[in-house]
């Protein structure tokens, strides 16, 4: 690169500094409310307490709904969610709770999930309930799930079909992004992180 | 009778020597890599096994069967989606096309174990076999851990 070359290069930078910087330091746009999710709802904790919209409260929320005897997704899904948590720094890991809902209450007791929830990380709070607790919750929040059909000597064996959408939820209780399982971390910390 | 009796088992020895060395190169271009299953709690009953089938034969070969050495029954599943919802769907067959692969991934075509006994912790070994449907298994050690 010759001298004038140089000269250019450096005064383009100097010039455009400032748009690089405003563009930088833009504030990200607001993420909406979505008034169409949510609703009343009774379940338990892992701990066997009881567990309300009231409790979705004064803290975001990362909420997912699946079942223990998932192989694949669920699993996948909660390390994930656990795993970009850690990545925010402790003062933020406690103003951001984690919730897995399952929809298999047959299944997953309280004490299961208590069990099961420990080894991603013994902060996430689990939900159980009655099926008619647990369906009313599901229909709040918009999530579909189906118990599949097994072959005979196989009925403990069974599976679901689901959505699979992770929700963020600001201190209102009120649902500000869905994201799928298979989320960008980074964009999902960014906008944990914007509500703050 | 003697020389009968010899020659009976050089005979058997011999067959067995021939099994050993043609079966193996007559699967030698289908083998697994990359495997690894799902760690999961002490409390879970079933996880997921993820792996490459490479083909380098010149014909395709089709998997008809899977099994772990942890659980007690395994399956090839698929995901579908439909109407908002995934939904899992055995794979009674998978395909392994010449010179070519199948890759098994999380949120894609997975293997299944169900009902395992023990549940494997991070660390552990646990063997997984693919079964063609030429009759051969091909089969992998698959460490346990998280992905």
């Amino acid at each position: 690169m010759n001298t004038a070359a140089r000269r250019i290069a450096a005064a383009l930078l100097i010039f455009t500094l400032p748009v690089w910087l405003v563009a930088c330091s833009e504030p990200r746009p607001e993420l909406p409310v979505n008034t169409r999710l949510g609703g009343d709802f009774s379940m338990l904790d892992q701990n066997g307490e009881p567990f309300g919209p009231a409790d979705l409260q004064g803290k975001l929320s990362l909420m997912f709904f699946g079942f223990t005897q998932c192989p694949d997704i669920c699993p996948a899904t909660l390390a994930r969610t656990v795993a970009a948590w850690k990545e925010l720094s402790e003062r933020q890991r406690s103003e951001v709770q984690l919730v897995f809902v399952s929809f298999d209450p047959q299944r997953d007791t309280v004490e299961h999930l208590k069990e099961y929830l420990a080894f991603f990380d013994p902060a996430v709070i689990g939900l159980t309930g009655t099926q008619e607790q647990v369906a009313t919750m599901a229909r709040g929040y918009g999530v579909v799930y189906l118990q599949e059909q097994v072959e005979p000597g196989q009925e403990k064996d069974y599976l679901f079909s689901h959505s699979d959408f992770v929700y963020l939820l600001d201190q209102q209780g009120r649902v500000r992004k869905l994201f799928k399982s298979d989320f960008d971390s980074e964009e999902l910390i960014n906008d944990v992180r914007s509500l703050l | 009778m003697m020389f009968a009796a010899f020659f009976k088992r050089v005979s058997v020895g011999a067959v067995l020597m021939a099994l050993l060395i043609v079966a193996p190169s007559a699967y030698a271009d289908v083998f697994i890599e990359d495997a690894w299953v799902r760690a999961v709690p002490p409390n879970s009953r079933t996880t997921a096994a993820y792996f490459v089938v490479k083909n380098n034969g010149s014909e395709a070969q089709v998997i008809d069967r899977v099994s772990a050495s942890v659980a007690g029954a395994a399956e090839i599943h698929d995901w579908i989606e439909t109407d908002g919802r995934k939904k899992m769907v055995r794979q009674q067959q998978v395909v392994v096309p010449a010179g070519g692969e199948v890759v098994l991934r999380t949120g894609s075509l997975h293997m299944m174990l169900f009902r395992l006994e023990p549940v494997p912790s991070q660390g552990d070994q646990v063997t997984i076999c693919v079964g063609l449907q030429s009759g051969a298994d091909v089969c992998a050690e698959a460490v346990v851990r998280h992905p």
